[in-house]
């Protein structure tokens, strides 16, 4: 997310990894594999074979720390993808690796082994358990692992007070708000320490204002967390706020992958313009997706690094030089001048 | 275009024969029977004794190999004993209580989730059977009601999981679930006799089969309700499927399984009547005599403390399914509660209130039994008339 971003040095290894993934529904997927991989349209192949192609030939790697959003409207196969990357359901081609383990090819030993220690998910309607205590809801990741009783509930009480629930641990989920619940299934997926989130469309059933407010939670939370995640939306504003790099997937493949920028000022096809166009842009673009690295100018002025660029624009207009980007522990982490904006604005008519 | 129009109109041509196709051999089948054999009489009884000759033999034998036979000291025999010691014992329990404690009970136990009012009901419905002095058949039927909803449920609760996790098991399961409760019951009681002798052990195990079904039924219903959400979440948390069923499908579903549980008992509450058959005495055995002899008031006065019994355990089976936690009394409340019941248990034995007071019995029932009598003698009139349209005309 924004602060994690490095925009000089080039990421070494994925920490998760897609190459080639195939996700076909119904019995016998074999004929309607090869005509998905031969590019037959998705209508055609459910039309002579019966089976629904939901993911095709979909490659991408994710970088430690770095937030990667995928886009895409209902039908489109986001969902279908997060759930085949976490295994909860198997490609049908392709393999996903995760610190360069095949993660399609282990045995349900491995599996669990590894979802205990390095993935958790975060899902839309928060899948809480409605007959354990909050408590219990955010410590049940250790308690599957054999933590005793003692040190999870230790343990939870820390995440509750860190997604904002400090004094709830004895509620029942059900008495809790919608936009509380999910800090529930946020904190629940924290507890354990992963390495790698999914968040499965997580602010989606939530009204508008609440969802602003959670998406700024997680920013907060990340700029200190550095997790490696993989976020599902259908939302493009929530993609760009979020994403270090969005893919827009449409009929099951991507359209099209990049920082907000690139999709913004380069779109790829006509059904990612469609997105773009009516984008705001100084609305929606932040400091950090227009910073340079600070090199030693003179600065008039900071800002921060989550702030819009019409509000930039103000503090450009008054200020003489550029103006510096701060993180949220105020440490200068870029730099904004008249160009850059000026190039946002470009892009805008 | 007309190319493809005529080869559509041929394969059309085909599927026609094709959907038929087993109407049509089934036809020319039958015909061909028909003529060869001239079965048209009667209806072949070619499996005549094929089912019922085994079970027969099997009924002649066991008499002689009760003593001896393996299957029977080695299993049927000391099953049948275990299951009347845990029925004699339930019962003396019961008995042994000071009459107060059941019906003070009974209201706490449903006063912990449900309204005051249905606590008090239901406890003054415990307190009935008492009253027309029919407190020690009731205890009777209780215990064997007891000891047949926890075998259902013992039995049961697997099953249903099973069926839930493997649905080729469940396809299995539910046309002998249907059987289950389709067959007459006095069919399976004979059996029972077979294999258990007289008495309530019989009574116990046939009153088990009628009444499991929806115990599993509801259990497989209720894991399979569970949100796909949660138990996607457990799985993501790496647990184990054992750990996903105990701590989450299984609680989850228990609202569902604790309806299946209630049905299960008035299913088993529903053939009490006919267990009598069987040996299973109280209040079923009540309500043969009382119609043996056309005691129409003390049968009324019988069938509603059966009617008592099954309020008293639907209200405790839906008070255990709580959906709202957070309105349950405190840890203490509970104790408090539980404290209490124990001490006013060593109060009864101290003051000597153990057996049921002798207020009434069921002669307050009685005026019912005039007012038949009356009703047939005087109203002849009446009934005569109805009676000759009713058999004259149908």
């Amino acid at each position: 997310m924004a602060v994690e971003q490095s925009q000089d040095a080039a990421p070494t290894t994925a920490r998760l990894a897609a190459d080639g993934v195939f996700k076909v529904f119904g019995a016998k997927p074999e004929k309607a594999l090869e005509m998905a991989a031969a590019g037959v349209p998705r209508d055609e192949i459910l039309r002579s074979t019966g089976n629904t192609v939901a993911v095709r030939d979909v490659s991408f790697e994710v970088t430690p720390g770095e937030t990667f959003v995928v886009m895409g409207l209902s039908g489109s196969g986001k969902s279908t993808l997060v759930r085949c990357i976490a295994r909860l359901t198997d490609v049908t081609r392709g393999t996903v690796t995760i610190n360069d383990r095949d993660l399609t090819a282990m045995n349900e030993l491995e599996l669990r082994e590894v979802r205990r220690k390095q993935m958790s998910m975060v899902f839309q309607h928060f899948g809480l358990f409605p007959h354990r205590r909050v408590i219990d809801n955010v410590a049940y990741g250790l308690e599957i692992q054999g933590v005793p009783r003692e040190q999870r509930h230790a343990k939870a009480l820390e995440v509750l007070d860190v997604v904002g629930l400090g004094g709830w641990g004895d509620h029942y989920p059900q008495q809790l708000s919608g936009g509380m619940q999910q800090r529930v299934g946020l904190g629940r997926a924290l507890a354990v320490e992963p390495e790698i989130l999914f968040f499965d469309e997580p602010f989606s059933a939530l009204d508008p204002l609440i969802r602003r407010e959670m998406q700024d939670e997680l920013l907060r939370l990340q700029a200190d967390m550095h997790r490696t995640i993989m976020f599902i939306t259908h939302d493009f504003d929530e993609a760009i706020k979020l994403g270090d790099r969005i893919a827009i997937m449409k009929d099951g493949e991507f359209d099209q992958i990049g920082t907000a920028l690139e999709l913004l000022a380069n779109p790829a096809t006509d059904y990612v313009r469609e997105f773009t166009e009516d984008v705001s842009r100084i609305k929606v673009l932040t400091a950090w997706h227009v910073m340079k690295p600070p090199a030693g100018e003179a600065i008039g002025a900071t800002v921060g690094v989550n702030q819009p660029i019409d509000e930039i624009l103000v503090v450009l207009l008054a200020a003489e030089d550029a103006v510096g980007v701060e993180d949220l522990s105020g440490a200068l982490v870029g730099v904004v001048d008249r160009e850059a904006v000026i190039s946002v604005l470009d892009t805008e008519s | 275009m007309t190319a493809t129009s005529t080869t559509d109109l041929t394969s059309l041509e085909a599927s026609w024969m094709e959907r038929y196709r087993h109407w049509i051999l089934l036809a020319v089948g039958v015909v061909a029977l028909q003529a060869a054999f001239g079965w048209v009489e009667a209806f072949p009884a070619l499996l005549d004794n094929t089912f019922s000759d085994p079970i027969d033999s099997f009924g002649r034998w066991q008499q002689s190999a009760r003593r001896t036979h393996w299957l029977f000291t080695g299993l049927f025999t000391p099953l049948s004993t275990g299951v009347g010691w845990a029925l004699d014992t339930v019962e003396s329990f019961l008995l042994w209580l000071p009459w107060f404690i059941l019906p003070l009970g009974v209201f706490l136990a449903v006063a912990r989730s449900q309204s005051r009012k249905v606590a008090l009901v239901a406890g003054l419905a415990m307190l009935y059977p008492g009253l027309v002095g029919l407190w020690e058949v009731t205890i009777d039927t209780l215990a064997l009601m007891t000891i047949a909803v926890f075998f259902s449920v013992t039995i049961g609760v697997p099953m249903g999981i099973w069926g839930a996790l493997r649905p080729r098991a469940e396809k299995i399961m539910r046309p002998a679930l249907d059987a289950m409760q389709t067959v007459p019951a006095p069919v399976y009681f004979l059996p029972m006799l077979m294999l258990f002798g007289i008495g309530r052990v019989p009574a116990t195990f046939a009153t088990v089969i009628y009444a499991l079904p929806p115990v599993v039924r509801l259990t497989t219903l209720g894991i399979r309700e569970v949100a796909g959400q949660a138990v996607e979440a457990s799985e993501m948390f790496g647990a184990t499927q054992r750990q996903t069923m105990l701590k989450v499908q299984l609680p989850m579903a228990l609202p569902t399984i604790m309806t299946g549980v209630t049905q299960t008992i008035m299913m088993a509450l529903g053939i009490v009547v006919l267990a009598t058959l069987l040996g299973a005495g109280g209040l079923g055995q009540e309500i043969m005599e009382t119609l043996s002899q056309r005691r129409t008031g003390r049968g009324i006065a019988t069938g509603l403390a059966v009617v008592a019994i099954a309020m008293v355990l639907d209200r405790i089976g839906r008070a255990t399914v709580v959906t709202d936690r957070a309105s349950l009394p405190s840890r203490r409340t509970t104790l408090i509660a539980a404290g209490g019941l124990v001490g006013l248990t060593i109060v009864g034995f101290v003051t000597g209130l153990t057996e049921f007071p002798e207020l009434w019995d069921t002669k307050v029932f009685d005026p019912i039994d005039d007012a038949v009598v009356w009703a047939r003698d005087n109203l002849s009139w009446l009934t005569r008339g109805f009676n000759d349209i009713v058999v004259g005309q149908f």
